[in-house]
């Protein structure tokens, strides 16, 4: 190999790029190269001065100042389609039909509830106005015997 | 990880969320703002960093996430800051065309404090080194020493072959040895 492809090879050992054995093969070349040895060491020095510019500080507000021209630039929400009238509920299909059909087991159970209960209270009012009292067939059995 | 948190922001912000767009800043906005300042000073390198997020905002419904997003955000910044510097060749050579038209075809000649400052400003930093570079090789550098990117990153980011990404950051390293060892002169 000849001594340029070696100095090509000493920067991308320097970046930990060179596999196992490319890498040996540098490291035997270095022993007796002058020459890569120092390129390695300005690789080095290089390398420092760069370490300082990495720690630059990003200006004060910089990212409120981005977001006031993305904020600037963001487009109005878009206008939905007119969907079915059940979107007006803003509600899905299923969630919609559970709430519906537990409103009318809801609803049956109180009508049937009331409708018996008016039921009750009419017989009552009968038996009333025919002279039973609560006893009912009891009070029917002593009037019979009155008779 | 860092892949699966830029997604989620990113689905975020292409349903609507702009809020989201804010992590998605401070999460990056020091790398960004980093290597505009390298490479294109510090009188424009905030402006410049605040225009490339910008352009990621209002590009980002067409970012279909084949590649990874820092990816994709610093192949962004590295052509705008191209853009950059080459427009700013394009004026400079506009005013020096001006000043030649105005002075019948002779450069002003620069006084001695003029050589003395910029001699001093050329040693400050290793930021006007880089200065004197050509644009694609202090690119490279800056992504490498700077922003730390592997090779088969550099590849990506680039789109150039993991040869030429060897080549490349072989001669900006020796330009920055070379203009280094000038300036100290």
């Amino acid at each position: 190999m000849e001594h340029e492809s070696y100095l090509l090879l000493t920067h991308a050992y320097f970046d930990g790029e060179l596999d196992a054995s490319a890498s040996r093969e540098l490291e035997r070349h270095l022993l007796g190269c002058p020459d890569c040895e120092a390129e390695l060491d300005e690789l080095k020095n290089a390398r420092a001065n760069f370490a300082a510019l990495a720690k630059a500080p990003v200006p004060f507000g910089f990212k409120e100042k981005v977001m006031r021209r993305v904020w600037d630039l963001a487009p109005s929400p878009a206008p939905k389609e007119r969907g079915h009238w059940l979107d007006w509920l803003g509600l899905p299909a299923w969630e919609l039909a559970a709430a519906l059909s537990v409103t009318l087991l809801v609803g049956f159970y109180f009508a049937f509830d009331y409708a018996s209960a008016r039921t009750q209270r009419s017989e009552n009012a009968l038996q009333i106005s025919l002279g039973y009292d609560s006893a009912g067939d009891y009070a029917m059995e002593e009037t019979n015997d009155e008779l | 990880m860092a892949e699966g948190f830029d997604s989620a922001l990113l689905e975020k912000i292409k349903n609507g969320e702009t809020g989201a767009f804010a992590s998605l800043v401070k999460r990056y906005q020091q790398k960004v703002y980093q290597l505009c300042l390298s490479m294109v000073g510090p009188a424009e390198a905030e402006d410049a960093a605040q225009s490339i997020f910008i352009s990621i905002y209002q590009s980002i419904r067409k970012f279909e996430e084949r590649s990874q997003f820092s990816t994709w955000l610093y192949r962004v910044a590295a052509n705008h800051c191209l853009n950059l510097l080459a427009k700013r060749k394009r004026e400079k050579t506009d005013s020096l065309d001006l000043i030649l038209k105005h002075t019948g075809g002779q450069l002003p000649e620069l006084t001695s404090a003029d050589v003395t400052l910029a001699r001093l400003a050329e040693k400050e930093s290793v930021r006007s080194i880089l200065g004197k570079m050509a644009e694609e090789e202090r690119l490279i550098l800056c992504l490498r020493e700077i922003e730390g990117f592997s090779y088969q990153e550099l590849t990506e980011l680039l789109d150039i072959s993991l040869d030429l990404v060897k080549v490349r950051l072989f001669r900006a390293r020796k330009s920055f040895m070379r203009i280094a060892k000038e300036s100290n002169k």
